[in-house]
């Protein structure tokens, strides 16, 4: 089904719309927070979402079914002084001329911005966390080659919620005022901690009239335009129908298919006017969006085609979403990465049912045809999923761009139960966060994505006795010079005491910027949403949420892992340089040692081919880390857990990261999440997942990646694909988390030509023959590549 | 000596296990491809699976130009010329040494002599894979066939396992050894290439009687069989061949055919073992593939492309 005239029209328009900064948010935030100084913060936070709500610029566009929109117009990003004040004016005369991600920003907004944000100087996330860091941390964060990046949640909001919009869907905001109007009424101000409780629900009555205020707005907006002389009779009854909409929802309960939609539209925008987190993830569509459509095609003969082009608009709305993005250096980690804002379909319903449904189809289908960034698509499987809605799957696979990611209910639902954390019941209606976190819904505050921690540097720390090779500080704790490491566990001994040392200071810093979101930046939006803080009278960013807890993530495990068998057999079995050499060499960068270095890589074994030792190797890695983060507890109360998954970090985590033994050179990129490092897995993907099968993914509760590439001739006939049907149950099977299969594109087939090394794992898949893509001649490869082109 | 292991019943010379096949056989399959060929067709894609001995391969684009194949070659054979290193073949006698000392992995030994345990300890390792998809082992080659007692005893070891299996064959065997493997073989993929002996003769080195008769000794005892046949443009594409085709599948019973676009893919391998690939065609396009898709099916035979 291809897109209908009305989307493919919009998405032209989109496509061609420039990146802007936008100043009315902070202009509307200002005022308002000078009018609330000295009130509580829930209710400086809910009125300053009042007043941008009632005020902001507003508009819908030409043919659009659903509406709202975040900034003044389209392609612009507001500023939210509360986290950005600091870096937005640092960074104010880049952002229009930076390299990656720009933003168009004109004179008399520049000027603007430099005369509101100063107010805000000093109420930031960042200025005041600096100043209650203790040294000792304060250094470990501003150093130039830094083991931990825990940058995003103090420079920005926190995201990261499935919040339970189907609450909001089905019974509107007004459900929502009046608990919180009894609540209130109830509140006994005698007792401790009513004061907050008082205030909270007060920010939640004055949310919930922000919000349909909001959305009257744009009903009365419809109707001016429908009264507009050069409108359409087919426009006009259209912009006549969304105005009637937008006076119901989400204030009252949604009714129809498309209220539900515009309804959910509606909170998943505003809790993006509200902060600028990333990863506000839908949780199940499917499961919660289903009755909406079942009792339309029953009652007004909603037909497929209709619904299709709703949830075109739908995902296509989902791409307007903009994030001013941060990219100095030193967080630039997360610049090429889109708003992630996931939507997990299928898998196996609360009651353990298949929850595969027509709207699974209807987002799957408009997933591939809008074909986008967003939303970030996944699927969970179960034993009980259809062929049909995986081929479903695959099809949009097929169609390039790594979606939809797949989760394996086997794997994550017994993740989400051990300890006793969550009952069947709740791990089952699990949904997908970001990239890969798998989160229970509606009522988690995770944190999903606080921190990365570098792995890798951890090893380099470890084999130079804490110092930083490059700049000769000592950064890590002294473990030993590699003339005192006389045997491999004694450098399995360092490097586990430099992860140590590195996970506390990552929990110093996070603790810190949790305690002050707390304090300064309250969600009450937010937290109307998520289960748990109507219950306690608490905010989500004080811990209101019924799941607390911070996820942070080690990058680096394939390099780190493939290293240390480096070390255990060059060096300590052997013997072919002591380690003190093997330093000296890295610290060269294998300068003049090229035939040394390719030895390791290809004569020693790697993780990634189903091989016992270094494969054991990783795994014990991965629960090293696991185990040490899993120590420690949040602000919020609850625990810190653990995730091996890299979003984009793993490439500019590797520029500060020196040659490693494994024979990887100095400043190149790290190996992503789980998978082994690029090029090195030459056996192919069934190696590949029986390798990582050997990492207890159960320990790793805040997720694990693993990218797949499947070289194009892999993916041609409708028997390829119902093999990787099979290779996706046997993945279910084997009990890994998360498997994200990349159809290899033209570019990256050009880029494999330029750089063989890194992609010895593209096979050729035609049937009787056998080659590696890398090792066919020039002639060779230019005619498969052109041939690609043409089937995909 | 080595050689004297070619008749060894427990050791197979095996060039390369493909695992994650996809298109040699029902399900995911790891291909065992077995090295050597009776026949010499001058389009092969797997030119390194002709020879029935170890055999020195170099890539030369990995080499490295560090000269250290050249110092350590007792024979000699072995020197850096220009961009890499080439090999002397009539000094080579395939020791080994330089391989080991090839650290860029430029240079491979093709053809490595495992015993009926090692395939199927490498090919069992992807059990798991197999029973989600209905897939299994495939032996491939080079013939398969020109290893028979090898080929005899693995087929029953995974037969023993509940492992399903396939054999790839041109046909050129003694019925003798065909007789030996077939219980064993859940389903054949029997090539024919051309039905024109001359021509057959001509383009691969030997005459097809017997390939024919044996294919239709198989039909006729009752195996499995999924007859494939690779269509080259300009050796049997011709409306002759494509109906003596049609006629020979429907006379023998044969109730279906494969046909594989020819590809050029092999080409780039030629250099790597000394050689070089000096035949001519082109991938047949998708209307030349539906032509011959109708002249086949004509004749009342299922015609799958």
């Amino acid at each position: 089904m291809a897109l209908s005239l009305r989307v493919e029209r919009l998405k032209r328009d989109y496509l061609k719309i420039p990146k802007s900064v936008c100043p009315e948010r902070t202009r509307l935030i200002t005022e308002s927070y000078k009018e609330t100084e000295g009130q509580h913060p829930y209710i400086r936070r809910a009125k300053a979402l009042q007043h941008i709500l009632e005020n902001k610029t507003i508009y819908i566009r030409e043919g659009e079914l659903l509406v709202g929109s975040q900034a003044s117009r389209p392609g612009a990003a507001s500023v939210f002084p509360e986290t950005g004040a600091n870096w937005v004016l640092d960074e104010l005369d880049t952002f229009a001329t930076r390299e990656m991600r720009k933003f168009e920003v004109t004179d008399e907004t520049k000027a603007e911005l430099r005369q509101l944000l100063p107010y805000w100087e000093h109420q930031t996330i960042l200025y005041q966390s600096m100043q209650r860091l203790n040294p000792e941390t304060k250094f470990q964060h501003g150093f130039k080659y830094s083991v931990i990046s825990p940058n995003l949640n103090l420079r920005g909001h926190v995201g990261h919620f499935i919040p339970n919009y189907g609450r909001i869907i089905r019974d509107g905001f007004q459900k929502v005022e009046e608990d919180a109007r009894r609540m209130l009424a109830e509140l006994d101000y005698a007792k401790p901690g009513s004061l907050d409780q008082g205030n909270f629900y007060e920010s939640i009555l004055i949310v919930s009239q922000a919000i349909k205020t909001f959305a009257e707005r744009y009903a009365a907006e419809a109707i001016r335009l429908a009264e507009l002389p050069e409108t359409t009779e087919m426009r006009k009854a259209e912009l006549q129908k969304i105005a009637e909409i937008c006076r119901r929802v989400p204030y009252y309960g949604a009714r129809t298919f498309q209220e539900a939609l515009q309804s959910l539209w509606f909170i998943h925008l505003t809790v993006q006017i509200e902060g600028d987190g990333f990863a506000f993830s839908f949780g199940r569509t499917d499961q919660y969006l289903i009755e909406f459509y079942e009792k339309d095609v029953a009652e007004n003969g909603l037909t497929e085609a209709e619904a299709q082009e709703l949830v075109d608009c739908f995902c296509l709305k989902c791409n307007e979403i903009v994030r001013l993005a941060d990219v100095p250096p030193k967080t630039s980690y997360f610049g090429g990465v889109n708003m992630t804002q996931n939507m997990a379909l299928g898998g196996q319903t609360a009651d353990g049912r298949d929850g595969y449904n027509m709207v699974s189809k209807l987002f799957l289908r408009g997933d591939e045809n809008v074909h986008l960034d967003q939303p970030n698509t996944s699927i969970r499987v179960y034993e009980g999923s259809t062929d049909e809605f995986l081929l479903q799957a695959i099809s949009d696979i097929k169609s390039g761009g790594g979606k939809p990611a797949v989760f394996n209910d086997k794997a994550i639902i017994p993740s989400l139960m051990r300890n006793g954390w969550a009952t069947l019941e709740q791990a089952r209606d699990y949904g997908i966060v970001g990239c890969v976190e798998p989160v229970l819904s509606n009522g988690t505050d995770g944190w999903t994505n606080a921190a990365m921690l570098n792995m890798a540097k951890c090893l380099e720390l470890a084999l130079h006795d804490g110092v930083e090779p490059f700049s000769g500080v000592q950064l890590g704790p002294k473990t030993g010079r590699p003339e005192d490491l006389t045997t491999y566990e004694a450098v399995e001994e360092a490097y586990n005491k430099q992860i140590s040392y590195f996970v506390k200071q990552m929990v110093i810093m996070l603790n810190t910027w949790d305690q002050m979101h707390g304090e300064l930046l309250p969600i009450p939006f937010m937290s109307a949403m998520i289960d748990g803080c109507l219950e306690k009278g608490m905010d989500v960013a004080r811990g209101g949420a019924q799941y607390n807890y911070v996820g942070v993530q080690g990058v680096g495990l394939s390099n780190v892992t493939d290293s240390l068998k480096v070390l255990k057999d060059v060096v300590f079995e052997q013997k072919k340089l002591t380690l003190a050499e093997m330093v000296r060499i890295l610290d060269q960068n294998f300068e003049g040692n090229e035939y040394f270095r390719v030895g390791l890589v290809n004569k020693v074994e790697k993780y990634g081919n189903n091989a016992g030792e270094v494969d054991n190797i990783a795994k014990r890695i991965a629960k090293g880390y696991c185990d040490e983060v899993s120590k420690y507890a949040c602000v919020r109360g609850g625990m810190y857990r653990p995730g091996l998954f890299p979003v984009a970090s793993h490439v500019p985590l590797g520029t500060v990261v020196g040659a490693l033994p494994s024979g990887r050179l100095s400043g190149t990129p790290l190996n992503d999440g789980i998978s082994p490092v690029s090029g090195c897995d030459v056996n192919g993907p069934t190696s590949v997942l029986l390798s990582v099968s050997r990492i207890d993914h159960e320990e790793v509760t805040n997720g694990t990646l693993l990218n797949m590439k499947l070289h194009p001739t892999a993916l041609k006939t409708q028997e390829d694909m119902l093999k990787l049907v099979s290779l996706i149950r046997t993945f279910m099977n084997l009990k890994l988390m998360h498997v994200q299969f990349n159809v290899v594109s033209r570019e990256e087939l050009l880029a494999a030509q330029e750089d063989p090394e890194s992609h010895r794992d593209l096979i050729v898949r035609v049937a009787g023959y056998s080659a590696n893509f890398v090792d066919l001649d020039r002639k060779m490869q230019d005619d498969i590549i052109n041939r690609t082109q043409q089937e995909l | 000596m080595e050689n004297s292991r070619t008749s060894d019943r427990d050791r197979g010379l095996v060039f390369n296990l493909q695992r994650f096949s996809l298109h040699d056989g029902n399900g995911i399959r790891t291909i065992v491809f077995m090295k050597g060929c009776p026949l010499h067709c001058l389009w092969c894609s797997n030119p390194e699976s002709q020879n029935r001995c170890e055999e020195l391969s170099i890539k030369t684009m990995r080499c490295i130009r560090c000269g250290t194949c050249e110092a350590v070659c007792r024979q000699q054979a072995i020197r850096l010329t220009g961009d890499t290193a080439t090999v002397d073949r009539s000094r080579c006698i395939a020791c080994g040494t330089c391989v080991e000392h090839c650290n860029a992995g430029a240079l491979s030994m093709l053809g490595q002599w495992m015993t009926v345990d090692e395939v199927f300890e490498q090919v069992i390792a992807d059990k798991a894979f197999y029973e989600s998809s209905q897939g299994g082992v495939t032996f491939s080659g080079g013939e398969p066939l020109m290893q028979a007692a090898f080929l005899k005893q693995a087929l029953l070891r995974f037969r023993e396992a509940g492992i399903s299996t396939v054999v790839e064959t041109c046909g050129y065997a003694s019925r003798e050894d065909l007789e030996s493997i077939r219980s064993l073989t859940d389903t054949f993929f029997y090539d024919v290439k051309l039905i024109d002996a001359e021509a057959h003769k001509r383009f691969t080195g030997v005459t097809n009687e017997l390939i024919l008769s044996n294919l239709a000794y198989l039909q006729e005892s009752g195996s499995e069989i999924l007859v494939r046949m690779p269509l080259i443009p300009g050796v049997n594409d011709s409306e002759e061949n494509l109906a003596a085709t049609g006629r020979f599948l429907k006379e023998t019973g044969l109730p279906e055919i494969q046909l594989l676009p020819y590809h050029s893919y092999g080409a780039s391998k030629y250099p790597t073992i000394g050689r070089s690939y000096t035949f001519q065609s082109h991938s047949p396009s998708a209307e030349e593939m539906e032509r011959a898709k109708a002249m086949i099916a004509g004749y009342g035979v299922k015609v799958k492309i």
